[in-house]
């Protein structure tokens, strides 16, 4: 236990390194001494530092902070969620992804951009509102499917109607592009991901869905610990599997959802996060599952910091980088514990 | 006490056994017995209601059907083969899970006092106290199995399903378990149905015997007033009664 | 021996249908003024060898700039079919059967017989040449990409009007160019301290500009101003941080599909503390004018003029 704790403490120094670091580093680097003290003066009134030109502050304050902070919102919620869904479903290629959050997401985005519509009351939010609502529903209609199809909500008939479902939902979404090709580049932008528009605003929602959402699946991270032995144990001990699989999966839709609608589908991250986190601090849900936002966080933070700086000006688009980076370092972890676990055997 | 009339279940619309009926008194076990595929699983998962079934199921004059998953989990509890498992969770840690139904009822979901005494306890039963912050991926068999009968003892149910949790252990181990099933079922009012395949083991547990064959109930009763040649022959097609006197006369030659 | 014959009949009536086409020949062009005999273009401005007709009659313009031009030396009547953007662009061409410029649909384009058709290199961005299978028909297709340089633009007015057989009216057109270029250049070269300048083609969510290689940024140089992004090459976007931290002290921006471009611009969060945005030095920029590559990006260079210097260009017409 003790070494858990050490770890545990590791990550979450390397948590706040991550976010100072990324948030220091841009188009112009802000040092750390800089950064305290455009957060006094912000946060207690306290006054600038004399050579702090006020550009500056508006660079760190109004556009790399909150995007760093949803980065990171973004980030925990994507890889708590790949941890929950994949206990849940016990298959470790499922995500909210495949069961149809990111192409009914597309499909209400592109459904907004080809229309021109916005909501009266929402403003600039109708595109995350729709998005969310489209992607939330998607899942929601493949679980009430699977429902219909299977009493005992077994997990093959839940992913086998989410992948079909979120074909479907896809081909749809090609079709209206087809149609209108003068927003495909739009569309597909949308798609790639990105956290370039996000500002404070952006950040108080992430803020008020995501940290509750993440505490909410917390709750149940001893019928996660119940579910890997298998659904008819978990039964026996008295776990309603049907129950707790609905409640699980929207919960991690919603989360989802959230992310998506706000930055566009961002991969990798759900898929991996838990694997590694698994593999460095075991199996017990109630330490995986707040380590996976730590580590998805964190990670996420690091991909944007690289998808806005390497091409500068320009931006590479996160989906990639989470990959590119992502690949190599899961390869790194989970084999390279995989051979000392053998030597030890 | 537990009530099956004309229970009947199975898989994918097709019925698996057909018209089961029997009774079990206050702190009476039963062993369930029979080839491959006649069910016994079948209805083992029926009386835990992990499958849906038609007829009367009830226990202690409730209906099971209408019973919530909690009620059950209080009740029952049941213990399947598992041979294996890839993921590090403590021998202390998977037997408290055990403890679930009565952990959830606290706000943040904690372990009472009373949660850790029961869990050390059945701790001790099954010896695994030295050993209990292990990893289980590391276990021997036989270590496994006691840490999943410790998990299913601190439930506190009344009745045990045994799904042949024996079949990949060793002799030792085998009969260890059994036995101590045996002494649990014969205290307060608790009760065991156990699938074997194994007929001599079963007797180790009790000698309420039940064969089934495709499905339906071929004989149920003592040991003493069941088992006939032929009756066992048509049940498995081989003539089990002459095989076991065959061994038993080679063993005790060992003996001598 | 008939086969041989047939054989050769048929190559010689090929042969003799490719002269027909030839450009080898300089016949007088049966146009409207005298003009002195020019030979017409054998290469087009992608470098395809061309055949290109004497003295065409139906002409096909598939890029609004190419339509300007022709409408500019005045052969607007020659037109038998435009693209879907030009009558924005062009006045009296809506009459005209328009095609769409990402899908062109190459049956009815054949069916107008054209002698000529002016395709800019926009239509073949899928990679593979969508007219190929008009160039296979013996249709004359010649491509003009957008020019990325103001010489090039130049160029490309004269090609299109030496392949039209005005070859004086190119001259002219570029000649009215040049001057007025230089009339601004005489007073671009004389300012010392040179402001920067930061302009958008595209707004937010992803803002484009430009840098070096595109005709907009010796625009830009010309009028005596520095390009924020001149470290850059090509048409390049830009994230919101970099642009804020470029601090540029006049923004322009050429966006007109947003209703008040200028604004969004000036309530952009976070950019509040830029110069440009404190100083009001916000911009819009014609944008028929300055994304057309051809003679009128003058006038978007004389619009980028008076309002990046107001006081030195305030005697330009």
């Amino acid at each position: 236990m003790k070494k858990q704790k050490v770890k545990i403490w590791i990550t979450v120094l390397l948590c706040m390194t991550v976010l100072i670091v990324a948030t220091g580093l841009g188009s112009v680097s802000i040092e750390t001494s800089n950064i305290l003290g455009i957060f006094a003066h912000k946060l207690l009134g306290i006054d600038l530092p004399n050579n702090l030109s006020s550009n500056i502050v508006s660079i760190f304050w109004t556009i790399r902070l909150p995007r760093t902070i949803a980065a990171f919102l973004v980030g925990s919620a994507l890889a708590v969620t790949g941890t929950v869904m994949q206990s849940v479903l016990r298959n470790p290629l499922a995500s909210s992804y495949t069961l149809g959050v990111s192409s009914g997401a597309s499909l209400g985005v592109a459904l907004m951009v080809i229309f021109g519509m916005t909501i009266p009351f929402l403003g600039r939010f109708s595109l995350p509102m729709v998005g969310f609502v489209f992607g939330l529903g998607t899942v929601l209609l493949a679980i009430s499917m699977a429902m219909q199809l299977d009493k005992s909500l077994e997990n093959q008939t839940i992913i086998l109607i989410g992948m079909v479902l979120s074909l479907f939902v896809s081909s749809l979404l090609t079709i209206l592009i087809v149609l209108s090709k003068e927003h495909m580049e739009q569309i597909i932008f949308w798609q790639m991901g990105s956290f370039s528009a996000i500002k404070w605003s952006h950040v108080f929602v992430l803020l008020s869905i995501i940290f509750p959402g993440i505490l909410f699946l917390m709750y149940f991270t001893q019928e996660l610990d119940i579910m890997t032995f298998g659904e008819e144990q978990a039964i026996s001990v008295g776990i309603d599997m049907r129950r707790m699989k609905i409640v699980l999966i929207s919960a991690s839709a919603l989360l989802t959802g959230t992310a998506v609608a706000f930055v566009g589908i961002i991969g990798f991250i759900d898929l991996i996060a838990p694997h590694v986190v698994r593999k460095i601090y075991g199996a017990s849900h109630r330490i995986v599952v707040p380590m996976s936002a730590l580590f998805g966080g964190a990670f996420m933070t690091i991909a944007d910091l690289v998808s806005r700086t390497i091409i500068s000006p320009s931006e590479l688009p996160i989906g990639a980088v989470t990959t590119l980076i992502g690949a190599p370092f899961f390869a790194y972890v989970y084999f390279n514990r995989r051979s000392v676990t053998k030597k030890n055997a | 006490m537990l009530k099956l009339e004309n229970v009947s279940a199975g898989y994918n619309g097709m019925d698996v056994i057909h018209d089961i009926s029997f009774d079990l008194s206050e702190g009476q076990s039963l062993c369930i017995l029979g080839p491959n595929s006649c069910g016994k699983t079948t209805l083992l998962r029926a009386i835990a209601k992990l499958i849906p079934s038609m007829g009367v199921l009830e226990l202690d004059s409730q209906s099971i059907h209408d019973m919530r998953r909690k009620d059950i989990a209080k009740r029952i509890a049941v213990m399947s083969q598992i041979s294996r498992v890839n993921f590090p969770y403590s021998v202390y840690d998977t037997i408290m899970m055990g403890r679930y139904q009565h952990i959830k009822k606290s706000m943040f979901k904690k372990a009472s006092e009373k949660d850790y005494a029961i869990v050390e306890q059945c701790m001790e039963e099954v010896e695994l106290t030295s050993i209990k912050d292990q990893m289980i991926d590391c276990l021997s068999g036989g270590q496994l199995q006691r840490v999943f009968l410790a998990h299913t003892l601190v439930q506190e149910p009344r009745l045990i399903l045994l799904d042949e949790p024996t079949n990949h252990l060793d002799m030792k181990h085998q009969v260890g378990l059994v036995k101590y099933l045996k002494e649990w079922s014969q205290k307060d009012g608790h009760q065991v149905i156990g699938v074997f395949h194994d007929i001599n083991l079963a007797m180790q547990l009790s000698d309420n015997l039940m064969f089934m064959k495709e499905g339906h109930v071929k004989g149920i009763g003592h040991s003493d007033d069941l088992i006939t040649s032929d009756f066992l022959k048509d049940i498995y097609d081989i003539d089990i009664v002459a095989y076991m006197v065959e061994s038993y006369k080679r063993w005790e030659k060992f003996s001598k | 021996m008939m086969k041989y014959l047939n054989k050769i009949l048929i190559v010689a009536m090929f042969l003799f249908t490719l002269t027909a086409c030839s450009t080898q020949e300089s016949e007088p062009i049966q146009s409207q003024a005298n003009q002195p005999q020019q030979s017409l273009p054998t290469v087009d401005r992608a470098g395809n060898p061309v055949e290109i007709p004497k003295d065409a009659q139906r002409v096909i313009s598939f890029a609004p700039s190419i339509t300007q031009v022709i409408d500019e030396i005045g052969l607007r009547d020659k037109l038998v079919a435009v693209d879907s953007q030009s009558p924005n662009y062009v006045k009296g061409v809506d009459e005209l059967p328009q095609f769409d410029m990402m899908t062109p649909d190459l049956e009815a384009l054949a069916a107008l017989e054209p002698d000529i058709m002016f395709v800019s290199g926009m239509s073949s961005a899928k990679g593979d040449n969508p007219f190929q299978q008009l160039i296979d028909m013996d249709v004359c297709v010649v491509t003009i990409p957008s020019s990325t340089s103001i010489e090039g633009v130049k160029e490309d007015n004269q090609f299109i009007a030496d392949s039209l057989g005005q070859h004086e009216k190119g001259i002219q057109i570029n000649k009215d160019m040049q001057e007025r270029m230089d009339a601004i250049a005489a007073i671009g070269s004389t300012i010392e301290e040179q402001k920067t300048v930061m302009f958008e083609i595209a707004a937010l969510p992803t803002i484009y500009s430009f840098g070096q290689e595109t005709f907009l940024h010796e625009m830009i140089e010309l009028i005596g101003a520095k390009n924020v992004f001149e470290d850059q090459a090509g048409w390049i976007s830009v994230n919101e941080e970099a642009a804020i931290a470029a601090n540029p002290d006049i923004i322009l921006t050429s966006v007109n599909y947003i209703e008040d471009s200028v604004g969004e611009i000036l309530a952009r969060e976070g950019w509040e503390n830029m110069k440009a945005i404190q100083n009001q030095e916000v911009y819009y920029i014609d944008n028929g004018k300055s994304s057309l590559s051809n003679h009128h990006i003058v006038e978007a260079l004389e619009e980028m003029a008076k309002k990046v210097y107001p006081e030195e260009y305030a005697e330009l017409k």
